[in-house]
């Protein structure tokens, strides 16, 4: 049928790649420039952007076990779930944070503990896309102002605690755009703290109001 | 008893109250007058059997009481017992009234002279008339007062109440009055009778009576209506006096007086006043004297610092640590000054801090450190809280200086290799006991470092130099350094110390075991000496380039590797030739009365033998016998080419590939014993770098096992509180920077040994 045709890319040793998982995606009616996209590999638990084919039929095998029998190995079912999904992502803070979480292990080379920056930031914009305006506060645009901020430094590659370290901050930021919530004793990742200084030496947040002196 | 026996006195009375009375008031009358001229024992009698007899009679007589009451025929001695004590009481306020009357014809000190007077005479009358009322006391006064009965004293206590009541509640302002003036006058140099108001103060004192226990005395008369006024008029006559002399006066002088007035107010106390007032009265005198001019005197305290006014100082010291909180601010004065002092004297030395000899640096520091712990001895009596603020601004500037800022490991770099001067065989011998004291003064600075683990990089580097070319200049000083390191930082800091130490004792006995062993083969060896290094022990590495000894060496080498597997099955061997040297002679030399001896390092001796074949020899050909890399190469040559042992063939260039050496039989020197063996500053300026990376290295490991250990044992725990902790057990090697943790921390949650729990928590992963 259909999903037989569709998945007729696989490559040597029956794995989907990158391009096999974009068309697939599409094919399922997701818009793999968004956030949609880790929507799928969440669900699928991809990683390193490879979807083995066992990884594949288990995937949806273990979404058949979870919902009941309710979402059959029909497209269609497919198709609606994965809508209600994505929408669950908007919805749904918990969901969100997992969707968050697994994008990590599915953007990360086979093999490799970090995630390259470019995908890092590609990840970002597209998942603090649907709740949190692409990461912008009134005033400020953190995402813009946070991929300045690694490019200038040179970060390669993003750890893992780093990953979701960085949502933690990114939603503080949007309740207090000052950043008198941080402070240097506190237990954020060094790289968030060379942040902070680096906003305020940019006049991008206040200087460092006295309480955090 | 026949009444003329009375000497005028009426016949004994019978039991009736009134005759009773004025049979008794006469004699009473006497006493209280004219005690002086005496009393016979007829009068005494008579009065004390009268009393008796009154109170034993069982008729009431004479005056209407209260016999209407029940049960009141078998108190009837108590009765006649109060009516006596009430005549007693009114006798005593009526001669009171007079004494009040009289007195205001005195005033100052005639009215002290009379109010002593007639407490004296007054109050030894009562001690007769106490006497002679005994019986009065032991019955109905005893009786009255076991039922808890108010206001009734025995007859000397009643005495005292009809003082206090009467004439006291009367006279003892005026009587204050005159005491208050003979003070000041005391205070203006004038010189009085201060027996006067002794006898005063004993006599405020007599009449604090305890209400509930007239055994017992209280201070309260005495301390409402002396101490009171007395240090009220003290400390208004000493604001007024201070207020003034300090405007017309300099501070340093205003130090003095009020140091002399304290003096003498204590003196005070002990010639004439109650010890009682002691306390309070330095209170009142420390208030108006030094709190009230604190301020004053501790702006004084910079100009006396600037100017090393010691004796000022103490004098300051002395006044302000008797007021609270007094000393805080000169303590803070005197850490910054002596910060700055450290600072400058640093930067003096530190025009050129690449060329700075660390004796010179070291110096610097302990000149102030000796100077300012001299005045915390001298003037500050060694006060622990000024000698922390002396440690504390030491500890500043030892650490962040003018010499530091071209890298902070500067002074634990500098002390360490001022060490290794003191410590290397020199040709200025100095004496030990000076050796051992200069330890000590290292010691001191040492204290002070905060990058402890810096100096035990650098110190045991050197201390691997000296033992290796054996120019320690001795064991002891060495030892001795060794054990105070170890007392300061705990026998974790030194053990590697000491163990290079034990490796070179041993191979000693090695080398002669090994001499012995060589004899009995008969076999012809070299004259070697070889030193067994521990790996892991001494910072040693192996060489850079290969090398290929000369056959006379490494026959002995492989002698002696084979000696010691005999001895030491299973451990490996690693030649360092990098660190071997030697001794060749020279006897090819023309015009030489005798033999030069050179002192080479093995890769020289290398190169030289190579001339032993033929008297020219290419860098390729050196080069491929030797087997160096040019790194160990080059430099070995240059120095033969600068001391004209080998000369470099004309037109062959630079050092390198095509370059002919060949061996100057020419050559000449004013010494027999020529040292070739020198190193190069750049290679000293590499290790140091080494040095200093590997600290880097070092420092992180040190507070990665550190957090591990923590939270191995706490299992879970805040971020910052792991940071404290960290810093805590890490502080005695170095000062960790909070970042550098944090770091640390990312890296053991990236490798999974630790992770992030909720609210700013760490736990631990087995």
């Amino acid at each position: 049928d259909a999903d037989e045709s569709k998945t007729s890319r696989e490559k040597d040793g029956g794995v989907l790649d990158l391009e096999g998982i974009v068309t697939y995606g599409q094919s399922l009616d997701l818009d793999m420039g968004s956030y949609e996209s880790f929507v799928l590999t969440d669900v699928l638990q991809v990683e390193g952007f490879q979807i083995p084919r066992q990884g594949f039929v288990s995937g949806w095998k273990r979404i058949w076990m979870e919902t009941g029998g309710r979402v059959s190995a029909d497209w269609n079912d497919h198709e609606k779930f994965l809508r209600s999904r994505a929408d669950l992502v908007r919805k749904d803070a918990s969901h969100f944070k997992r969707v968050y979480a697994s994008t990590f292990v599915a953007g990360r080379e086979p093999g490799s503990r970090e995630l390259g920056m470019e995908l890092g930031l590609r990840a970002w914009s597209t998942l603090f896309e649907p709740t949190m305006h692409g990461w912008q506060s009134a005033n400020v645009d953190w995402y813009d102002a946070w991929r300045e901020y690694l490019t200038e430094r040179w970060a390669r590659s993003v750890s893992k605690d780093l990953w979701n370290q960085t949502l933690v901050f990114a939603a503080k930021t949007l309740q207090d755009e000052s950043l008198s919530f941080w402070s240097e004793e506190q237990a954020w990742p060094a790289i968030i703290d060379d942040f902070v200084v680096w906003c305020r030496a940019r006049g991008i947040v206040p200087a460092a109001a006295s309480g955090a002196a | 008893m026949p009444p003329q026996a009375f000497m005028g006195m009426p016949p004994q009375p019978k039991d009736d109250i009134e005759t009773t009375w004025n049979y008794l008031q006469q004699g009473i009358t006497r006493i209280m007058l004219n005690l002086q001229e005496g009393i016979d024992l007829q009068t005494y009698m008579g009065i004390y059997t009268a009393v008796h007899n009154f109170c034993t009679s069982q008729k009431a007589v004479g005056f209407a009481l209260a016999t209407t009451v029940v049960g009141a025929s078998q108190r009837g001695a108590h009765l006649l017992g109060e009516d006596l004590y009430k005549m007693l009481s009114d006798y005593l306020t009526e001669h009171l009234r007079g004494l009040i009357a009289e007195s205001k014809a005195h005033t100052e000190e005639a009215l002290l002279a009379f109010y002593i007077r007639e407490w004296q005479r007054y109050t030894d009358a009562a001690k007769y008339i106490h006497h002679l009322f005994r019986y009065l006391n032991r019955h109905w006064v005893k009786r009255e007062m076991d039922e808890g009965k108010k206001n009734v004293y025995d007859v000397y206590t009643l005495h005292l109440v009809r003082w206090r009541d009467v004439l006291f509640a009367q006279v003892s302002e005026k009587v204050m009055d005159a005491v208050l003036k003979l003070v000041e006058k005391q205070r203006n140099g004038e010189t009085i009778e201060h027996n006067q108001i002794k006898q005063v103060v004993d006599s405020f004192v007599s009449l604090g009576l305890d209400e509930g226990d007239s055994s017992k005395t209280t201070l309260d008369v005495y301390r409402f209506n002396f101490e009171r006024p007395f240090l009220e008029a003290t400390k208004v006559f000493y604001q007024n006096e201070s207020k003034q002399f300090v405007a017309e006066n300099s501070v340093v002088e205003y130090m003095k007086k009020a140091e002399a007035r304290l003096d003498e107010e204590e003196e005070r106390v002990k010639i004439y006043l109650h010890p009682d007032i002691g306390i309070p009265l330095k209170k009142a005198c420390n208030q108006v004297l030094i709190a009230d001019h604190s301020n004053i005197l501790r702006d004084e305290f910079q100009v006396l610092l600037d100017n090393d006014r010691e004796e000022d100082m103490a004098r300051m010291y002395n006044l302000l640590s008797r007021i609270p909180d007094g000393l805080d601010p000169l303590r803070t004065k005197f850490e910054t000054h002596v910060r700055n002092a450290g600072l400058a004297a640093v930067a003096k030395v530190a025009s050129d801090a690449d060329k700075l000899e660390p004796k010179v640096y070291v110096d610097a520091l302990l000149e102030i450190h000796t100077q300012y712990q001299g005045l915390v001895k001298r003037a500050f009596t060694d006060e622990p809280e000024f000698t922390r603020s002396l440690d504390n601004a030491c500890r500043e500037f030892v650490n962040r200086n003018e010499v530091c800022k071209s890298g902070s490991n500067k002074s634990p770099e500098l002390l360490a290799k001022y060490s290794d001067v003191l410590l290397r065989k020199s040709g200025t011998g100095v004496e030990d006991a000076e050796l051992e004291n200069t330890l000590v003064q290292i010691m001191t600075v040492f204290k002070y470092i905060e990058d402890k683990d810096v100096f035990q990089k650098f110190y045991s580097r050197m201390l691997a130099r000296r033992l290796v070319h054996s120019n320690s200049s001795s064991d002891d000083a060495e030892t001795s350094m060794i054990s105070k390191l170890k007392e300061a930082c705990g026998f974790e800091y030194t053990n590697k110390l000491q163990r290079m130490f034990q490796d070179m004792q041993i191979s000693k006995d090695l080398n002669t075991g090994f001499k012995e062993h060589v004899q009995s083969l008969g076999a012809k060896g070299l004259d070697s000496a070889y030193s067994i290094l521990g790996t892991g022990f001494w910072p040693l590495q192996a060489p850079g380039t290969n090398f290929n000894p000369p056959e006379e060496i490494s026959a002995d080498c492989d002698r002696f590797a084979r000696f010691y597997k005999n001895k030491h099955e299973g451990r490996k061997l690693t030649w360092l030739w990098q660190l071997c040297k030697g001794e060749v002679k020279a006897t090819y030399i023309k015009n030489a009365k005798m033999p030069y001896t050179f002192q080479v390092s093995i890769y020289q001796m290398a190169i030289l033998l190579l001339f032993n074949e033929k008297s020219k020899n290419t860098y390729d050909e050196i080069a491929s016998t030797t087997q160096l890399n040019s790194e160990a190469l080059d430099p070995s040559l240059g120095i033969f080419l600068k001391a004209k042992v080998l000369c470099l063939d004309p037109g062959s260039g630079k050092i390198g590939p095509g370059a002919t050496f060949s061996l100057n039989y020419e050559f000449k020197n004013k010494k027999y014993r020529v040292n070739l063996n020198v190193g190069m500053k750049s290679e000293a300026r590499q290790e140091e770098a080494e040095t200093n990376k590997t600290i880097e290295e070092d420092r992180k490991l040190l507070l990665q096992s550190a957090i591990v250990r923590i939270m191995k044992a706490r299992k879970r725990m805040k971020h910052q509180q792991l940071v404290s902790e960290t810093i805590n057990q890490i502080r005695a090697r170095f000062v960790p920077k909070v970042s550098d943790i944090k770091k640390c921390i990312e890296i053991l949650l990236d490798k999974e040994y630790l992770e992030r729990l909720d609210d700013d928590e760490i736990g631990y992963l087995a």
